[in-house]
Formats: C-alpha cells, sequence, structure tokens
C-alpha cells in the first residue's frame, strides 16, 4: 500500500511535468512567431538580419526548452521508477514476469507521455490564444508545437523504458532485495567519462560558435547544440559533482550534529540525490542562459542605439522581446519548481527509517525539521548554483553568438541581472521551505515509532 | 506513586487502545529494577511491543502513569520525551536501524550529536564497548559491510555509550543466526550485572527468555506471569499451552 502510495505521487508529478514540459514547447515558438511579427511593424522590420537572428534565437531557445523539459521529465520518471521498485520486485516474486512487468510500465510511461503531451499541447495554446491569437494558425508554430510534443511524449516513453531494464535486469528476488539496502550497494554506476567528454565537447563547440559567429549568424545554432551538450554532460557528471560539494562543505567545518549527519547521508546516496538534484541543475541552467542571454542582449544594443535617434524605437522592440520571452522564462521556473519539489519530497521520503531512528534515539522534531532543512537546502544550492554558473556562460556565448556578426559591438560583457540572483535565491529558499515541510509531515507528524513501523 | 526501591522504570495501570479495536493494554503495572534484565513474551497481538513502545516515551497511554526514576513520562511533551530519550534510554532494534551513510564507529557516537544538552564522550568507556563487543574491525566499515551480528553488536555499542539508564531491545535477536543471538545475550546478561543497567528485551524466543532474570508473560494486553528465571522449556509450554488451550 505504501509502496503503490509513492508510485502514484512520482507518477502524478511525472505527469505534471510531462504537462507543463509540453505547455512550454508550445507555447515558445508562437511567442517568437508574435515577436517577430511585431518587430516586422517597427523600423527594424525591413532589416533581414534583424528577422533572421530572431528566428535563429527562436530555434536555439526552442532546442534548450525541449532539452530541460525532456531532461527533466526523464529524471522525474527515475523517480516514478524507483518510488515503485518495491511493487515490482514484490509482484516478480508473487509471478508477474520480467516481460509483463515491462509491458506494465512501456503502457503507464506511454499514458503520462501522450496524456501530458495532449494535455500541454492544449493548455499551451490556450496560453497563445490569450496572449498572442494571431500566431496560433501559423506553420512555423503548428510544426514546432508538434515537433515539441512528440519530443517530450517520446523522452517520457524512451526514458520509461531504459529505466524499466535497469530494474528488470536483476532476479527477482534479488530485485526484491534490492529494494531494502543501502543505494551504495545497488548504484549502477554511469560512466561518467562519457558524460565528461559530452561537457568538454560541448564546451569547444559552444567556444566554436563565439568564433564563427563573427562570420556567420548561423552560428547560434551550433552554439545551441554545444549548450545542450554541455547542460546533458554536466548531467551526467552530477554524481561525481554531488558528494565532491558536499565533501567540500564537510571540511569547512560549519555543519555539525544532525546536519553532519544528514550531509553523510547525502553523500552515501549520491545516486539518488544527484538525480533528484538533476532536474533543479538543468532548469536553472536552462533558466539563466534565457535571462543572461536577454540582458547581455538589451544591455549591448541599448547602448548601440544610444544617441542615434532610434534608441526609443529600439528599446520599445528589445522590451517587447524581453516580456515574451519572461513568459516563456517563467513556464521553465514553473519546471524547475515542480522538479525540485519532487527531488526534495523523494529525497525525504526515501529516508523514512533513517529519519525514525533518529528520532527515536532521542531527537526533537523542531531539531528534525531543521536537519531536514539543512539537507534540501544543501541539495537545491549543489544543483543551483553550478546550474547558474552554466547558465551564465551559456547565455553570454549565446548572446555573442547573436551579435558576433555586428563586429563594432566587440566582446560582449555578460550580464546576470541582481533581481534575477535575488529572486532565484528567495524563490528556492521557498521551494525548499515548502518541499521540505510537505515532506516533512509526512515522516515528522507520526510517533517515531509509527513512523518506524512504516518505513 | 511511590517508586519501589531501586526501581529504575515503573508503569502503574497502563492502559492503551488503538482506534475502535480491543485494548491493546489493560490496567498493565510493573517495575523494573536497575541491574535486571526483564524478557516480555506472549503471542502476537498480546500487547509486547506496545508496552515497550509506551515505557519509553514512543507513545502515549491512554491513562496510567510511566516513570522513569522521578521523572513522570507521561506528563512530558514529544520534546521532553525526546530529550529523555537521548539522555536516559538505548535502544536495539531487531533490524539493527544503523545509518548507512555512517561508519561503525560514526553509528555508535550518533546519540552525541543529536539532543540540545549535549552527552559527553567517555572514551575509556568507548573503547571498554568495543573492546567488549569485538567490533574494532568494524568501525571504519560501513554497515552494508558488516554481518548481522557485526552490526547488531554496533547496535548495542549505540545503545550504551552514553551510558543510559535503561535499555530497550525490541526481538534483539531476532535477525541473528542462533550462535550469535546467544552471544548477544549473554553479552546483555554481563552488561546488566556489571554496570547496574536495567534492560527490557521484547522477544518470541523461550530460549532467550530463559537467559532473563525475569519473565513477564502478556495475553490480551494482561500481564498473566510474571515469572523469575525460567527454563525455555517451561516457557514453552506456557506459550504452547495457551495455544492449545
Amino acid at each position: 500500500m505504501r509502496a503503490r502510495q509513492a508510485g502514484q505521487r512520482a507518477t502524478g508529478a511525472a505527469m505534471l511535468i510531462s504537462v507543463t514540459g509540453t505547455t512550454m514547447t508550445t507555447v515558445v515558438p508562437g511567442i517568437q512567431a508574435d515577436v517577430a511579427q511585431k518587430v516586422a511593424e517597427t523600423l527594424f522590420g525591413g532589416i533581414p538580419l534583424v528577422q533572421l537572428i530572431l528566428q535563429l534565437l527562436a530555434w536555439a531557445f526552442l532546442a534548450i526548452a525541449v532539452a530541460t523539459a525532456t531532461s527533466t521529465a526523464t529524471n522525474s520518471f527515475r523517480i516514478v521508477l524507483d518510488a515503485r521498485l518495491e511493487e515490482i520486485a514484490l509482484r516478480r516474486v508473487l509471478g508477474s514476469s520480467a516481460t509483463r512487468e515491462r509491458r506494465r510500465l512501456t503502457r503507464l510511461s506511454s499514458r503520462i507521455g501522450i496524456i501530458g503531451a495532449l494535455l500541454g499541447m492544449t493548455l499551451g495554446t490556450l496560453v497563445l490564444l490569450a496572449v498572442a491569437p494571431g500566431v496560433v494558425t501559423e506553420p512555423f508554430t503548428v510544426l514546432s508545437i508538434v515537433v515539441g510534443a512528440t519530443a517530450m511524449a517520446l523522452a517520457t516513453v524512451t526514458a520509461a523504458g531504459r529505466a524499466a531494464r535497469e530494474v528488470l535486469s536483476t532476479t527477482a528476488i534479488t530485485g526484491l532485495r534490492l529494494t531494502r539496502v543501502d543505494e551504495a550497494e545497488r548504484a549502477p554506476h554511469t560512466p561518467h567519462e562519457a558524460g565528461r567528454a559530452l561537457f568538454v565537447g560541448g564546451l569547444v563547440v559552444v567556444l566554436g560558435s563565439v568564433v564563427a559567429s563573427l562570420f556567420s549568424p548561423f552560428a547560434i545554432l551550433v552554439g545551441a547544440l554545444g549548450g545542450v551538450a554541455m547542460m546533458f554532460g554536466a548531467l551526467s557528471v552530477m554524481e561525481v559533482l554531488l558528494p565532491a560539494v558536499l565533501t567540500f562543505i564537510t571540511r569547512l567545518g560549519i555543519v555539525h550534529g544532525a546536519a553532519g549527519v544528514a550531509v553523510q547521508s547525502l553523500r552515501t546516496r549520491s545516486a539518488a540525490a544527484a538525480r533528484g538534484a538533476t532536474g533543479v541543475f538543468t532548469s536553472t541552467a536552462a533558466v539563466t542562459t534565457f535571462v543572461v542571454a536577454l540582458a547581455t542582449l538589451t544591455g549591448s544594443l541599448e547602448d548601440s542605439y544610444a544617441g542615434t535617434g532610434h534608441e526609443d524605437a529600439a528599446v520599445r522592440v528589445l522590451h517587447e522581446v524581453t516580456t515574451q520571452f519572461g513568459l516563456a522564462t517563467s513556464l521553465l521556473v514553473v519546471l524547475c519548481g515542480i522538479g525540485l519539489y519532487t527531488s526534495i519530497t523523494h529525497s525525504i521520503r526515501q529516508r523514512t527509517r533513517e529519519i525514525a531512528t533518529i528520532r527515536v534515539l532521542g531527537q526533537r522534531p523542531d531539531d528534525t525539521r531543521r536537519m531536514l532543512l539543512v539537507e534540501a537546502g544543501l541539495l537545491t544550492a549543489s544543483a543551483a548554483v553550478p546550474g547558474l554558473a552554466l547558465g551564465t556562460f551559456t547565455g553570454w556565448a549565446g548572446a555573442q553568438d547573436v551579435l558576433g556578426t555586428v563586429r563594432e559591438l566587440g566582446l560582449l560583457v555578460p550580464v546576470l541581472p541582481w533581481p534575477y540572483l535575488l529572486a532565484c535565491a528567495a524563490g528556492a529558499g521557498l521551494l525548499v521551505l515548502v518541499s521540505m515541510r510537505a515532506a516533512a509531515r509526512h515522516v515528522i507528524e507520526p510517533a517515531p515509532v509509527r513512523a518506524l513501523a512504516t518505513a | 506513586m511511590t517508586p519501589l526501591p531501586r526501581a529504575v522504570l515503573a508503569a502503574r495501570h497502563v492502559h492503551r487502545t488503538y482506534g475502535t479495536g480491543p485494548a491493546a493494554l489493560t490496567d498493565v503495572s510493573a517495575d523494573f529494577a536497575a541491574g535486571s534484565l526483564t524478557a516480555v513474551m506472549g503471542p502476537s497481538g498480546s500487547g509486547k511491543s506496545t508496552l515497550l513502545h509506551l515505557l519509553s516515551g514512543l507513545d502515549d497511554a491512554d491513562h496510567g502513569e510511566i516513570r522513569l526514576g522521578e521523572t513522570a513520562i507521561h506528563d512530558l511533551d514529544e520534546d521532553a520525551r525526546a530529550e529523555l530519550r537521548h539522555q536516559r534510554m538505548g535502544f536495539v532494534f531487531q533490524g539493527f536501524n544503523l545509518l548507512p551513510g555512517l561508519t561503525g564507529l560514526e553509528n555508535i557516537r550518533l546519540p552525541l550529536r543529536l539532543g540540545r544538552r549535549p552527552v559527553t564522550a567517555d572514551p575509556q568507556w568507548e573503547t571498554y564497548l568495543i573492546d567488549l563487543l569485538d567490533i574494532a574491525d568494524a568501525l571504519d566499515r560501513s554497515p552494508t559491510q558488516l554481518s548481522g551480528g557485526q552490526q547488531q553488536r554496533i547496535a548495542i555499542a549505540r545503545a550504551l555509550l552514553h551510558r543510559p539508564d535503561v535499555v530497550f531491545a525490541d526481538e534483539p535477536t531476532g535477525s541473528l543466526d542462533v550462535a550469535t543471538g546467544r552471544n548477544v545475550l549473554a553479552l546483555f546478561s554481563s552488561l546488566v550485572r556489571e554496570h547496574g543497567i536495567c534492560m527490557v528485551m521484547v522477544t518470541h524466543d523461550p530460549v532467550a527468555a530463559s537467559m532473563c532474570d525475569r519473565i513477564l508473560v502478556l495475553r490480551d494486553g494482561a500481564i498473566e506471569h510474571d515469572l523469575a528465571t525460567t527454563a525455555p522449556e517451561e516457557l514453552a509450554r506456557l506459550l504452547i499451552g495457551h495455544v492449545g488451550a
């Protein structure tokens, strides 16, 4: 019953992420088309390079949005299966075959993928009808919506298939045992070398695109691919990065007592914790990419048009672009929030037995809450800070790619708006608090002995 | 209620019912002295675990009194009970419940990291326990690298490190093989005698219970027998006799 409830909660989270992700991939191309239409009505509309840049920016935006949404969906499905491990193992011990279980999981993931994509497309279309009704029937918009939704549905099904292979590759009884042992014993290690190579390769491509942008505006497309490769590369090294960050924090000597226990526990479960942190990392990196790219572009172009007589028109266009893409970015923030909530609640629920033991041994409920807050904060910060760093770099590279052909602007200076950073910190803090409280209710409200019995 | 001489832990007229079901404990009274090892036996559903949870402040009685020395546990709030468990009680579980993120030594020292009033470590006592329990080789290893017997000995060291007045053990030999289980019980016995600890142990095993100074047999939420050391055959007969009755 407990495993089933955990599975249902995780399935709900996967569905929510699928819907939000598809909504975003639906809204982004529509917004791009709307911005292009509005810019065409200004004095910049006649400049072919401006239209081309907007088109390329939209494709880069869409590529990163799809990558972020699919990566978050993949991650959440891994969490779905983690939560259902015990249920699946029990079914196999009781006679269900691996093939049958694989089929069940495929059916479940297909349902989540297809329903999520349809709901997301509908919701995204409604958003577009509200903010940019004129573009919904544009061929580019329709094509992009279909591509985005299909990518999201396929990502969910593929992620389920990959996770199911991993879960069902052991014998039934081994599977049951594995659900009851330490993560360290069962962690299937992904090849970090491949991740590292992808990250370094992506970095080289992004830097190459910056150079290439001096000669062609199409460099942004290559740069976007490099950025996505960097993001996925960084994801697969999170498993290494997270324990390194936690070790560093331990060495700083700033965590003591039960908070220190939380840090050690996170280090031991670094594979699961890294999986949880990836959603936060990806979303933070993607949102930061957009924010930095837009702020850097805006700052540079405003400087460039200052005193030319076209300053007001330029500011209006840039404001339009920033506002519209800001709407798309806010959907990414929602995705980030869901990812963070899922990560923290999953991480805490996984430790129900451990937390109950600590409470039986004499920890006060308030101290347990504080310990969980430290754990959730560390998990978030260790994913969000590298995400911010990567996003700042890729955002700057994106802006540089876009304006590379405008030689007189020279090398752009990346702009990371302080209000954004403060909003990030405040939003993350609030989400950590809300997620921690929601999950903590499950492990702190029952008497410790009851929590231990049901763990 | 005046505690009996040397009674560390005392329960008076304790009653507990869960939901609308039958009473899990009905009017249970018992004293537990320092330097005694008491087994609590009985068939499933007889109230053994409920009694252990109430005595240790892990659960609330509907009515009745529970005292640890002069402290009225039944009057304490959850924070105060947690502090009491932290300062004066130790726990040994059937499933060991070691934290997988900590090494053997870190698990032993875990109680020192909890609570608001720091519990001071006594290095000599720690060394004594490690030698007595023969766990020097297990200190730097993760619980998953240890055998069941080693894990339980680590758990026993954790329960004793802060020199508690009472140790509660819930089926401490349930996950161990016969020989290891007997070793653990012999260890309990010597710790109780040499250091004056009060130990209350829930068990289904008549042989384990026969190694205790006293055996409480519960049935339907009430104490049916309060026995001194009794042969395992006699305990088995008592329990099986009821099944047949």
